[in-house]
Order: C-alpha cells, then sequence, then structure tokens
C-alpha cells in the first residue's frame, strides 16, 4: 500500500539538510553584519582612560567586541523569527515532512545557527586583536586560546548558549503569531507595560530576569538554565503548530 | 480496493461550511477528475486529504492513515498547484536534487527530459519563471514524483495549448506505464476528458456526482428539433438546458426516457443524441444557462 515509509528522524534530518541548503543567506548575513561590526562601530565599544600618578602616565585602552556581541544577538532574534515564516513553512510542506519533523528540522537548523554564531563572534575578537596590534601597536592583554584554552572555550559555550536562547525566543515569538495575529498586540502591551511601569518596579539586579542568566557564576548550572529554558519555549513552539493548518491562504 | 475514503466529513472556517458532510470512496489507480464551480471547495477537498488542513468533522482516511500529520501518507502523496513554494535561494536544478532526497520513487531522468522538451533550462531560478511555465515546472515534478497518490489542483494554469495537450498526454503516459491514484482538478474538462476515468462533481458543498465519466454522460439527451416540436413533445422531464442555434433548438434534458418514449421522440423528427461529458458537467452545475444575462437585462430595466 505505501510504497515508502520514513522513520521521524531520517525525515527530520532530511528536511534539516533541506533547510540549510536554502537558508545559506542566513550565515553570509551574520559574517556581513560581524564584518559591519568590525569596521564601523568596534570604535564605539572601545575606551581610553588616562591615570596620573605622581610622574607615570598611563594610557589603555580596552577593546571589546561588544558590539558583534550585540549584532549576533540581534540576528539571533530575526532568524528565529524569521523561520517561523509562511514561505518557509510552505516551502518545507512542498517536500515530505509533518509538523514534527519540520519543528525539528528548525531546531536542528537553529542550533547549527547558534554555534556558528557563537564561534565566530568569540573569534572576531581575535580578529580585533590583530587589527589592535597593526594599528596601535600596543601590547595585548588577554586570554586566549593557547594561554588559557579552557576559558576561550568556556566564552564559545556561553555566546552560543545566548545566541540559541536569543534564536529560541524569537522563534517562538514567530510561531505564536503565525498561530494568531493576536499576539502582535499582546506583545506590543507586554512590551510597553515593562517600559513604563516595570524599570521602575524592579528594586535590585537580582529581580530582572536577565539577571537569572547573566548573574549565574557556575558554567554548569548557566548551561542547565539554558537549556531548561531552550527545552520549554521549544516545547511550546511544538505545542501550538501541532495543530496548525498549513498552505491555507 | 479505495484509496480514499470520507465519512461524513466536513469543513468550516469558523461559522462559513466549506465542505459539508462528504461520502466519499476515491478508487485506487484511478484517474479522478474533481470538478465544480469556483469556490464549492474542491482545493479545500484536496488539501485535506493532502494532511494540509484538518477536517472539522467526519473521518477521513487516506491508504488506511488519517492523514493530518502522517509522516506515510506525505511520503506517498504529491500536491501540486500554482501556490507551491519553492525557495528562492534554488535553481530548477536544485529542486530536482531536493525531490530526490524526499520522494523514494522519483525519477530524475524523466524530470531532465521533460524539463528540456519544454525548454525549461536547469539553471534558471522557480521565482523567475512566467505564469505558465511555473505551472509547467510544477507539473513536471508531480508527474517524475511517481507518487501513489499524486493530486493536481489546477495544474493547468497559464499554459498554452500545447503545453496543455503535452501534460495531459505526458500524464495519461507515465500513468500507463506506472499505475498511480489521481485527483485532476480544472475548469476545462472539455480538455481533459479523454484522460478521466471517473468523474467527482462537486456542487454547493457537497457531492452531485460521482462515477465513471460514461455514466455522467448517460444521465442526459440532447434532443434537436425545432422549438415548437420540442416544446410539444419532450415536456416529460426537466429541461436542464436550452440553447438556440439558427433554425434548431438543443435542449439538454434529464436522460428518463424509457426507449419506447425516445423512439416516440424520433418519430416526431427530433433529433436524440447523447452529450460529451463537458456538455453534462456544464448543464448539471447551470455553467450552460448563460444566466448572468438576467443581471445587466435587470439593470437595463430598470
Amino acid at each position: 500500500m505505501f510504497s515508502t515509509q520514513w522513520s521521524v528522524n531520517e525525515l527530520a534530518k532530511r528536511q534539516y539538510l533541506f533547510k540549510l541548503s536554502t537558508n545559506g543567506a542566513v550565515f553570509t548575513t551574520l559574517i556581513v553584519l560581524q564584518i559591519i561590526g568590525t569596521i564601523f562601530i568596534s570604535g564605539a565599544g572601545s575606551s581610553s582612560m588616562n591615570e596620573w600618578e605622581e610622574m607615570i602616565s598611563v594610557n589603555y585602552t580596552s577593546i571589546s567586541n561588544d558590539s558583534q556581541v550585540g549584532l549576533t544577538l540581534f540576528w539571533a532574534l530575526i532568524v528565529g523569527f524569521l523561520l517561523t515564516s509562511a514561505a518557509q513553512r510552505n516551502e518545507s510542506f512542498s517536500f515530505v515532512t509533518n509538523r514534527l519533523t519540520f519543528q525539528l528540522a528548525n531546531f536542528y537548523f537553529i542550533c547549527t545557527a547558534s554555534l556558528l554564531g557563537g564561534v565566530t563572534t568569540v573569534l572576531i575578537g581575535s580578529v580585533m586583536k590583530i587589527v589592535a596590534l597593526f594599528g596601535d601597536n600596543v601590547i595585548i592583554e588577554t586570554t586566549g586560546l593557547l594561554s588559557s584554552p579552557l576559558d576561550f572555550f568556556s566564552r564559545i559555550l556561553v555566546m552560543t548558549a545566548y545566541t540559541l536562547l536569543l534564536m529560541m525566543i524569537g522563534y517562538l515569538l514567530g510561531t505564536l503569531i503565525q498561530f494568531s495575529k493576536l499576539f502582535i498586540a499582546l506583545f506590543g502591551l507586554i512590551w510597553f507595560v515593562y517600559f513604563t511601569f516595570g524599570i521602575s518596579l524592579s528594586v535590585g539586579e537580582g529581580d530582572s530576569v536577565l539577571y537569572f542568566y547573566y548573574g549565574e557564576t557556575s558554567i554548569l548550572v548557566f548551561v542547565l538554565k539554558v537549556v531548561v529554558s531552550v527545552a520549554v519555549l521549544f516545547g511550546i513552539s511544538l505545542f501550538v503548530t501541532n495543530r496548525l493548518e498549513v498552505r491555507n491562504p | 480496493m479505495s484509496a480514499i475514503t470520507l465519512k461524513n466529513v466536513s469543513k468550516s472556517y469558523r461559522s462559513i461550511t466549506i465542505l459539508d458532510q462528504l461520502n466519499l470512496e476515491i478508487r485506487k489507480n484511478v484517474i479522478t477528475g474533481l470538478v465544480g464551480r469556483n469556490g464549492v471547495g474542491k482545493t479545500t477537498l484536496m488539501k485535506m486529504i493532502a494532511g494540509f488542513i484538518k477536517e472539522s468533522d467526519g473521518e477521513l482516511r487516506v491508504f488506511g492513515e488519517h492523514p493530518f500529520n502522517s509522516l506515510k501518507v506525505s511520503a506517498n502523496m504529491m500536491f501540486i498547484d500554482d501556490m507551491m513554494g519553492f525557495p528562492d535561494a534554488l535553481t530548477l536544478d536544485d529542486l530536482l536534487t531536493e525531490c530526490d532526497r524526499f520522494y523514494e520513487n522519483w525519477n530524475q531522468d524523466l524530470a531532465v527530459r521533460l524539463l528540456e522538451y519544454f525548454k525549461l533550462p536547469l539553471s534558471l531560478n522557480h521565482r523567475v519563471l512566467s505564469k505558465g511555465k511555473r505551472s509547467t515546472f510544477n507539473a513536471i515534478i508531480g508527474i517524475a514524483t511517481r507518487c501513489p497518490l499524486t493530486m493536481f489542483d489546477e495544474p493547468i494554469t497559464g499554459m498554452d495549448a500545447g503545453a496543455r495537450r503535452d501534460f495531459y498526454r505526458a500524464l495519461l503516459k507515465d500513468y500507463i506505464a506506472y499505475p498511480r491514484t489521481i485527483l485532476l482538478s480544472s475548469h476545462h474538462m472539455e480538455e481533459m476528458e479523454d484522460l478521466l476515468e471517473d468523474i467527482l462533481v462537486i456542487d454547493g458543498k457537497s457531492i452531485s456526482f460521482h462515477g465513471p465519466i460514461t455514466e455522467l454522460q448517460e444521465k442526459f439527451l440532447s434532443l434537436q428539433a425545432r422549438e415548437s416540436v420540442l416544446k410539444s413533445y419532450a415536456i416529460r422531464y426537466a429541461v436542464v438546458h436550452r440553447a438556440n442555434a439558427g433554425p434548431m433548438t438543443e435542449w439538454i434534458v434529464d436522460n428518463q426516457y424509457t426507449e419506447a418514449e425516445v423512439e416516440e421522440l424520433k418519430q416526431a423528427g427530433i433529433r436524440v443524441s447523447s452529450v460529451s461529458a463537458s456538455q453534462a458537467y456544464l448543464a448539471m452545475t447551470g455553467q450552460a444557462t448563460g444566466g448572468v444575462d438576467d443581471v445587466f437585462n435587470a439593470m437595463e430595466r430598470q
């Protein structure tokens, strides 16, 4: 009766490969954004200070890749959101899929993209060091891959985790909006309420939702927090999408 | 053996009912034509069968499976229409590779040869194709995937006469070589009636006819004579359609006449003949009456 029978895993894998081949522009955009961040706005992240003490003058310049981190996180949010677009869905449903494999393929794609985002953002820090070395003739005091590999890899891990988190948030927002346009109004309202009353209400740093993540000192607990959050976000997306009607104008 | 079974299946969006209580069995490995006027729910029916949308009520089975969220149905089903989404980033060649990735029965050789015949360069992007070329490409995908269930929803949109003829021919040839269940919807019944075995007419939310195409033809008779003759003799059964062509008037009537009655009509000088499937379909769905004239006549009277 059925000439073809796929397993969920196999099809999710094939849908993922399909996504990779059709969404190459996502990665190009990331690279372009990081180059823009490095060339045009890296100056904003640098600060120069002079300290006077007795007869010695010390000039030190701190260079940070904060702008690239910011751009990458922004990129992650947008990419997560765009993955839920009707066009993306229709493309997937032109071929073999059900809602579960479609979601799994998206999740694999999000993992891949955030890993790439994490690695490139940390590596662009090294590029900036080289640029600074040639430009200002300064001595670089920093931890690198060779001097402290553990630190280097933990930076990649943390950056990847943040990118993954942001992408999943964008993905869930997109999924909810695809489910019902009323969510746009709801999110608008939440945004408005938060910025009008939210900031004045929060007393200490410990109250903030963000502090839940950036205030964590143990890397293992931090990773655990992110993994659990991502699982919850993905679970909601899965639940919402499972009844979604496709190719339905 | 039936490929698709519907039991009391309905589909509605909020308060609007699109399809109401359909009962239907589509035979396996048969080409069925799906016809009906605009907006009667042909596409909705196909999308439900494809598992894209969910039925509101009733029981729907495709090869014994419930199609919504079924991987089995998705893997063995192909749904072709002019709204098919293909990624902008891929060329036609890339798209064929993707088909190969997803469909086990995919025949790359056939697809490439057909694309060549229809003058569709592999290096082009799907987005830049003209409407007719895009329909042609989609139709080729539908033929070359060789899915056990293949559905074409208005596949000939925008195709020129030659392309349409070639498409029907290619579909028929490949169907004979690899029999499968095919659902084909189109408004050009006269072009596809040679291809069809069964026909399914949807009219006003429900099925008004489903069966072999010859059975549809037998439902009606065409009577030709002078109008006065027709008016005095052919009064027994409902007249579905009236047309004047020169001195002769043609009536299409319900075929409930017994042989003796037909003989009587012939004696009276009425030419009795059978109707074509498309004539029968047009008469049945009220497309042959030219009723839109009434709208303009009413406006003129005001």
